[in-house]
């Protein structure tokens, strides 16, 4: 159905486009919102690749996914969008224009590097041979070019000889001639030579006996650079450049002494040469006992120690300057980057940028070695930077968030005693492509710590240091570490010393349960000082357990749990673009409007709203596209493009093969090691092959251009690329078939390059033989290819909700803003849900007037129909075209047809029979007692007692199992309201942790100055023991900061007892989406898909998810519908080609598949016989591999496939 | 620079060689102090413990002393400054109450660490140190009262205090790496509790012998007295306590006078060793 203009009245021009600040996980989730619902996005990101933070994690809770895995199908996905533009390495300098109509300067910083030409080889990075900030001399006039000659002679020389005299090697040695022409018989050369290699005499030129020399090249150092008569006459890369030759020799060199340690020189003459002849410093010289330094010329670049190929030479040996290495920001400073360098392994774009700061070519001019061995010519020194400006319509702001810098405690040494480090650090060191390789190791000394503490709210929860509110997501990021911790070394110790354990998320006491029966220690306390032992950087720390007893503790590693904020510059952002920050720097909004900032048309995301972790973010992020683009919804579509494809040809069965073969080099990348041309040789004789040659970088623009040439040219039916990783490179060849007018599934791919050239890199002929017999394999399996095609298949844009509570009502109003047509279900004879109980909100407003302005706005809305006293009772069909019965009041049903389901069902205050309630007057639950403070209590003594007892019912497995979430925060705001009617009242509040996240610990700070007594007590030593009766409410238990036993009498007992799910079993199976044992549903992805429904085109929103609070309800509905707006905003789905299919003849009704599939598709269908709907199958192939009778086959997967590698690899 | 000198009884009396050493450093490095006329007690120990109005009015007179002066004042004594840093405090907030009309709080109250490790006397000193102590390991000692409460010291960094270790590297000594630097030297506790006095300061010897530290280094004349005389008689050799000034006096003159000397309970014969090795390497 087509889309309906949103009101009749003519409106402006709006702008189909919305710029995206920040590319984290928030701001490519946004993106891909966006752009999948038909809106042009322009993604800026300050760093040089996007992924943010998510990006660095190592694993995530509490599912212990890793980060990188899960988050990368989202880089790719992002980098790939045809509707997506990214602006990496780039910021927002301003923004003009109001809501519908913005124009955004955005400035794109100098990368040196160029996007569209560079393959992401890596090629530059590992031939850079900088790994230090050099002092460069102050340039007499900037841009003047060269650089001052330092002066000849003078200044300290220090001998670096270690491990016993040079043992010169003559391995792969260049060979140097004299120019007798250009020879100016000055003998220099003869007497730097150290091996009687040259002879000469006054007046003659000098000659090299070929024999003698070794090739250290301390002639050609010598030799005056006026007369540069010694020339290097072969040597391997020399054609690129000198710095490519050396790279090139290094390596080789590297490999062949790589098993001994504590070597002494080789007189390579490598570093000598290189800074001579590279850096053109002129600092080091060869000699007798090993390398001579000059300590004054030495500009520490550190080039000559990593291009010595056995680590004979240390930077500080070099100079009396301190050496200022270039730390990796990505390995959080853990490790060493190049000036060249990509931002992180699976960066998008992979592209590497050029520091102009260390950079010696852009500072001194010399060097240059990328340029040279960059075989795409994609380094431009002279790049500049580059002014834009993009129209939008609005703008969501998510740039994310910073660590605490932890020197700010500085009682615990960090930044001073190297065994203390960061959480984000300690990510790093557990993370495999970290600088460790996933090895725990310490940074003092490279140890492997056995005990390990984490210290948590370090920056949070602490106002000395200007972090008031709790960071929320620490405590369970410390827990996860100290798990993973011991994944990683089962001998390792963790102890977590935390306040209160924060787990308040979704299945998080669950994951903490579980993380202390593997053996993480959770130990209750302060931690007030590091004291660090001198010699074995061990490191003592003092605390008071919670007997009261000092204690003293020796740990080998310490992790602060460092809390997350706003950095300045993202808070001079904001300030830019004319939105309201509160003094921490979080952007300000409505609780009601959770999304929108002050400025109209700008709205927020992330960590910059206030701390959170990974799936409230990705909620919000799409919740903010939502926001976003609802104004937009009329001009969906007017920007984004789709390419359009050539017919594609077929390719009858009987159709001889011709199969053309790609081996790619990769730079070098490859064809260092792996004999690329010896393998495309190798290709040309398989059986159909017709066509093989050996692209530079297979995966250019240029070569693409010419695979497409050289398809229609030599009708190749069938492709193959032998290059890298089919996981990054795959689509990109793919599509290039289709450009060629050839179906994309006749392609296959080896990894010549990860499983060959990287990690045979010794073996060069093995690594060949292994290339051979991968490309074998990958022909056979593109010749015993098929044809597979996508399905498309019309959308209904219409969605349904379920639940007219906060959730679904705000999911409704915001799916009708989008344009689509909502159906809303609700069980009861009115809207409002479970806030109809609240007298006010969580910021203190009216409930009533704002669910009333709820009501109002849908029954004005004519594209949605509210169904009252009605319900689902059956529904059929798939994503895009589902059919529900809906019964009404009346008794009779109505079938309705939709596109998408949203569930919004809630969830109901928990109201146990536990400590009188429901008995006694006297003993309520909170959500009683606001009302109660509401109607002004009038039945309260003058000075009322009252007592909260928390986790009543809940975090207790006889009743609730899980942490409500919502009850801490709640019980503070009435606590304080009840203080502020009642001046001379007594609080005591009964807690076990008090899970007052983010915000919320500032009004828990603000109760306990109002004098809010919290007594902590443990449901398992130290039970409150209440009784109550008619006569009044009397509660024991132990005061554990003082240690002693108390007696409370109290004139109101109120219970803090949770939510409960709403009876979802029936809904569960009739919509076929799993449901966990406590009511709640199940989403597809924990972490990325927090409002997805594992089966495609249901989505789900507020409490029906987990407990939460009305204005997360609200960010997720808006979440929900954001992402219904990605199906329903389509005029058609493509199915994927790749689902499986059964063929019914053989089946046997067995039911192995049905029970096999954990998306629950495969059904028994009228014929008797297993049907799986390609709509919503999944692709995983887990039927077909179960299948007894193997009548499943799963396209391109299927047995042929393999049988067809697999015999491949077995002939020799 | 003109400086206001508040010297306070113990560097009259049993940190004489305190004073001796701050008035020969300030004049080495062109500080110019001024000591305030008919100065009084500044109500620490016993007077701020029993009587706080007392403690009080002593300090502030002193301040109203100074404020006619008019330049900032030191104060090498850790115990003196916190305590005109309190009655400043109190100046500040009731100026009524305490008889304060007329203190503007311009002048700054600077202890002797903070003064020296001001980057231009720094350099002075790296300038002026003919004699640098080199090899000299020393463990910077701050103790608490110069540092603790931070509301009242205003210190840079109160739990990771550098200044003394900028001092000490500026003539050459080398500052070890520890981590009891601010720890409690227990004085106040030395006279009614040896015990647990004997317990604190043999920590902090012990922590600072293992750091490979030849003697500690401090501002505080309590911290002095009482790190040096506590030490425990376990048959090991104690490490002297030197004021920071002493190094760099000795490290200006090349000369550590047996006067000095004598004002030690531990033997302080590193540094005058640690001067004669640098005086070889002049030679």
């Amino acid at each position: 159905m087509t889309l309906q203009p949103l009101s009749p009245t003519p409106l402006p021009v709006l702008t189909g486009a919305v710029l995206v600040i920040g590319g984290g996980i928030s701001g490519m989730q946004s993106a891909l919102d966006l752009a999948n619902a038909g809106i042009k996005v322009y993604l800026v990101e300050s760093s040089p690749a996007i992924g943010g933070r998510m990006a660095q994690l190592d694993k995530t809770f509490p599912t212990n996914d890793c980060a990188m895995c899960i988050v990368s199908p989202k880089l790719v996905e992002v980098g790939r969008h045809p509707n997506i533009e990214l602006f990496t390495h780039s910021e927002v300098q301003g923004l003009q224009g109001e809501a519908g109509n913005f124009r955004a300067a955005i400035v794109r910083h100098r990368r040196f590097v160029d996007i569209a030409r560079c393959t992401g080889c890596g090629l530059c990075e590992l031939a850079c041979p900088v790994t230090h900030l050099s002092y460069f001399p102050e340039l007499a006039e900037p841009g003047a070019g060269g650089r001052a000659k330092a002066k000849k002679g003078g200044g300290e020389k220090r001998l670096i000889s270690r491990h016993g005299p040079p043992r010169p090697t003559d391995s792969q040695r260049w060979r140097f001639l004299v120019d007798s022409e250009a020879c100016s018989s000055c003998g220099a050369c003869q007497r730097a030579c150290l091996h009687a290699a040259i002879s000469w005499e006054k007046g003659q030129p000098a000659t090299i006996d070929q024999q003698r020399c070794t090739g250290c090249g301390a002639c050609w150092v010598a030799c005056p650079e006026k007369f540069s008569a010694i020339q290097v006459d072969q040597a391997a890369e020399l054609e690129k450049s000198t710095g490519a030759a050396v790279h090139a020799r290094s390596q080789t060199l590297r490999r062949e002494f790589a098993a001994g340690e504590n070597q002494s020189c080789i007189r390579c003459g490598l570093c000598v040469i290189t800074c001579a002849k590279v850096m053109e410093i002129r600092a080091l010289r060869l000699v007798e006992q090993g390398i001579e330094a000059n300590l004054d010329r030495c500009q520490v670049c550190g080039a000559c120690v990593s291009v010595c190929p056995v680590n004979f030479l240390r930077i500080d040996q070099l100079t009396r300057r301190s050496p200022r290495p270039l730390l990796n920001s990505f390995n959080e400073g853990l490790n060493l980057r190049k000036p060249v360098n990509i931002h992180y392994p699976q960066a998008v774009p992979r592209v590497p940028t050029i520091d102009p700061e260390s950079c010696v070519h852009l500072n001194s001019g010399a060097c240059g070695t990328c340029a040279t061995v960059c075989g795409v010519g994609a380094i431009d020194y002279r790049q500049s930077e580059e002014q834009l400006a993009i129209d939008i319509g609005s703008v969501i702001f998510s740039p994310g968030l910073e660590v605490f810098d932890a020197r700010r405690r500085a009682e615990f040494g960090y930044g001073v005693y190297p065994n203390v480090v960061t959480s984000i650090e300690f990510e790093r060191l557990l993370s495999a492509s970290g600088p460790t390789s996933g090895t725990v190791a310490r940074p003092g000394d490279g140890r492997h710590p056995r005990k390990i503490a984490w210290i948590q709210c370090v920056g949070s929860r602490d106002q000395s240091c200007g972090r008031d509110y709790c960071s929320s997501v620490c405590c369970m990021y410390a827990v996860k570490e100290a798990f993973i911790a011991r994944e990683h070394d089962a001998a390792i110790e963790p102890t977590i010393f935390y306040i209160d354990m924060r787990s308040f998320g979704k299945n998080f006491d669950a994951y903490v349960d579980r993380a202390g029966q593997q053996g993480v220690r959770l130990v209750r306390a302060m931690v007030s000082r590091i004291f660090e032992d001198p010699l074995s950087g061990d490191l003592e720390l003092r605390y008071q357990d919670e007997s009261g007893v000092r204690q003293r503790e020796v740990f080998d590693l310490v992790v602060l749990s460092v809390g997350i904020g706003v950095p300045e510059k993202v808070r001079e952002l904001a300030e830019n673009l004319g939105i309201d920050s509160d003094r921490f720097g979080f952007v300000v909004t409505d609780g009601y409007r959770p999304l929108a900032t002050s400025r109209p048309g700008i709205f927020v995301s992330g960590a910059v709203k206030g701390p959170k972790d990974i799936p409230e973010t990705v909620c919000e992020a799409s919740a903010a596209a939502e926001a976003a683009s609802a104004g937009l919804a009329t001009v969906r579509g007017s920007l984004t493009s789709s390419a359009a494809l050539p017919p594609e040809r077929e390719v009858a069965a009987a159709e001889e093969l011709r199969i053309g073969v790609f081996i790619c080099h990769c730079g070098t990348n490859i064809a260092a090691v792996v004999d690329v041309e010896a393998v495309t040789e190798y290709a040309r004789g398989l059986p159909g092959v017709v066509y093989a040659e050996h692209p530079l970088y297979t995966c250019s623009q240029d070569s693409q251009e010419r695979i497409r040439e050289i398809i229609r040219e030599h009708r190749l039916n069938r492709v193959v690329a032998s290059a890298c990783s089919p996981r990054t490179h795959e689509p990109l060849f793919m599509s290039t078939l289709q450009e060629a007018g050839l179906n994309k599934f006749y392609f296959d791919m080896a990894n010549i390059r990860d499983q060959c050239s990287w990690v045979h890199a010794n073996d060069p002929e093995e690594a060949t033989a292994k290339a051979k017999r991968l490309t074998r394999m990958a022909v056979a399996n593109a010749a015993a290819g098929v044809a597979l095609h996508e399905q498309e298949f019309p959308v209904d844009s219409r969605l349904l909700v379920i639940g007219g509570g906060i959730a679904g009502m705000t999911a409704a109003l915001e799916a009708a803003r989008q344009g689509f047509v909502v159906y809303l279900v609700e069980r009861e004879s009115h809207l409002g849900g479970q806030l109809r109980q609240f007298r006010r909100g969580d910021d203190g407003r009216e409930m009533a007037d704002y669910l009333q302005g709820l009501r109002t706005e849908i029954a004005a809305d004519e594209r949605i129909r509210v169904l009252l006293g009605s319900e689902l009772v059956a529904q059929t069909g798939f994503v895009g075209a589902f059919e529900s019965e809906i019964a009404m009041p009346s008794g009779a049903t109505r079938t309705i047809r939709h596109g998408a389901v949203l569930l919004a069902t809630g969830a109901t205050e928990h109201r146990p029979e536990l400590h009188g309630l429901g008995e006694y007057a006297t003993v309520m639950t909170q959500t009683d007692f606001g009302n109660f403070l509401e109607d002004g209590a009038p039945e309260l003594p003058f000075a009322p007692r009252v007592v909260m007892l928390q986790c009543a019912g809940s975090r207790d497995p006889e009743y609730l199992g899980y942490c409500s979430r919502v009850c801490c925060n709640q019980a503070v705001r009435n606590g304080l309201r009840f203080l502020e009617a009642h001046p001379g009242g007594r609080l005591d509040v009964l807690y076990r942790d008090m899970r007052c996240y983010g915000m919320g610990e500032l009004d828990y700070r603000r109760a306990r100055q109002a004098g809010v007594n919290f007594i902590r007590y443990s449901p398992a030593d130290n039970s409150p023991r209440v009784s109550c009766s008619a006569e009044g409410i009397e509660i024991d238990l132990t005061d554990p900061s003082i240690g002693l036993p108390l007696h409370l009498s109290a004139d109101l007992l109120v219970l803090s007892t949770g939510m409960v799910a709403q009876k979802s079993e029936e809904l569960a199976s009739m919509l076929r989406v799993p449901c966990a044992a406590d009511g709640f549903f199940l989403e597809a992805h924990a972490k990325l898909r927090p409002v997805d429904l594992p089966s495609e085109g249901l989505f789900m929103a507020g409490t029906a998810h987990g407990p939460k609070s009305a204005g997360e309800s609200i960010v997720q509905a808006q979440a929900a519908v954001a992402r219904a707006a990605t199906l329903l905003s389509r005029q058609s789905l493509t199915m994927s080609a790749i689902v499986s299919r059964v063929d019914p003849t053989n089946c046997a009704v067995c039911l192995t598949c049905v029970r096999a599939c954990p998306y629950g598709v495969p059904f028994i269908n009228e014929e008797h016989a297993a049907e799986i709907n390609p709509a919503l199958c999944q692709g995983c192939g887990i039927c077909v591999a179960e299948c007894p009778a193997k009548t499943i086959t799963l396209g391109r997967y299927d047995d042929c496939n393999i049988e067809a590698k697999i015999e491949s690899y077995q002939l020799s | 620079m003109k400086l206001s000198y508040y010297p306070g009884c113990s560097l009259e009396g049993t940190a004489a060689d305190y004073d001796r050493s701050v008035r020969a450093v300030c004049a080495g490095l062109g500080v110019e102090l001024i000591e305030i006329g008919d100065w009084n007690c500044c109500g620490a120990s016993s007077a701020h413990m029993t009587a706080h109005h007392a403690g009080m009015r002593l300090a502030i007179r002193n301040l109203l002393l100074a404020e006619q002066a008019g330049h900032d004042i030191l104060v090498p004594c850790a115990a003196c400054f916190q305590r005109l840093k309190a009655a400043a405090e109190a100046l500040r907030e009731d100026p009524l109450y305490w008889d304060g009309q007329g203190y503007t709080g311009k002048r700054r109250i600077i202890h002797i660490s903070t003064l020296l490790a001001e980057p231009n006397l720094v350099a002075k000193m790296v300038e002026a140190a003919a004699h640098k102590l080199t090899g000299l390991r020393v463990a910077c000692y701050y103790g608490c009262l110069s540092l603790r409460p931070p509301r009242l010291s205003e210190a840079e960094n109160h739990e990771m205090p550098d200044t003394l270790e900028r001092i000490v590297t500026a003539v050459g000594a080398e500052p070890v790496r520890w981590s009891h630097r601010t720890e409690c030297c227990s004085g106040s506790l030395t006279m009614t509790r040896a015990d647990i006095a004997e317990k604190l300061v043999g920590d902090i010897v012990a922590a600072a012998a293992r750091a490979g530290a030849q003697a500690l280094v401090t501002d505080c004349p309590m911290c002095q007295a009482n790190v040096e005389s506590r030490q425990p008689a376990d048959g090991r050799e104690g490490l002297p306590v030197f004021y920071a000034t002493e190094l760099i006096a000795a490290a200006l003159s090349g000369d550590y006078p047996a006067r000095q000397h004598r004002g030690h309970l531990v033997d302080p014969g590193v540094l005058p060793r640690s001067l004669a090795v640098s005086g070889e390497e002049v030679r």
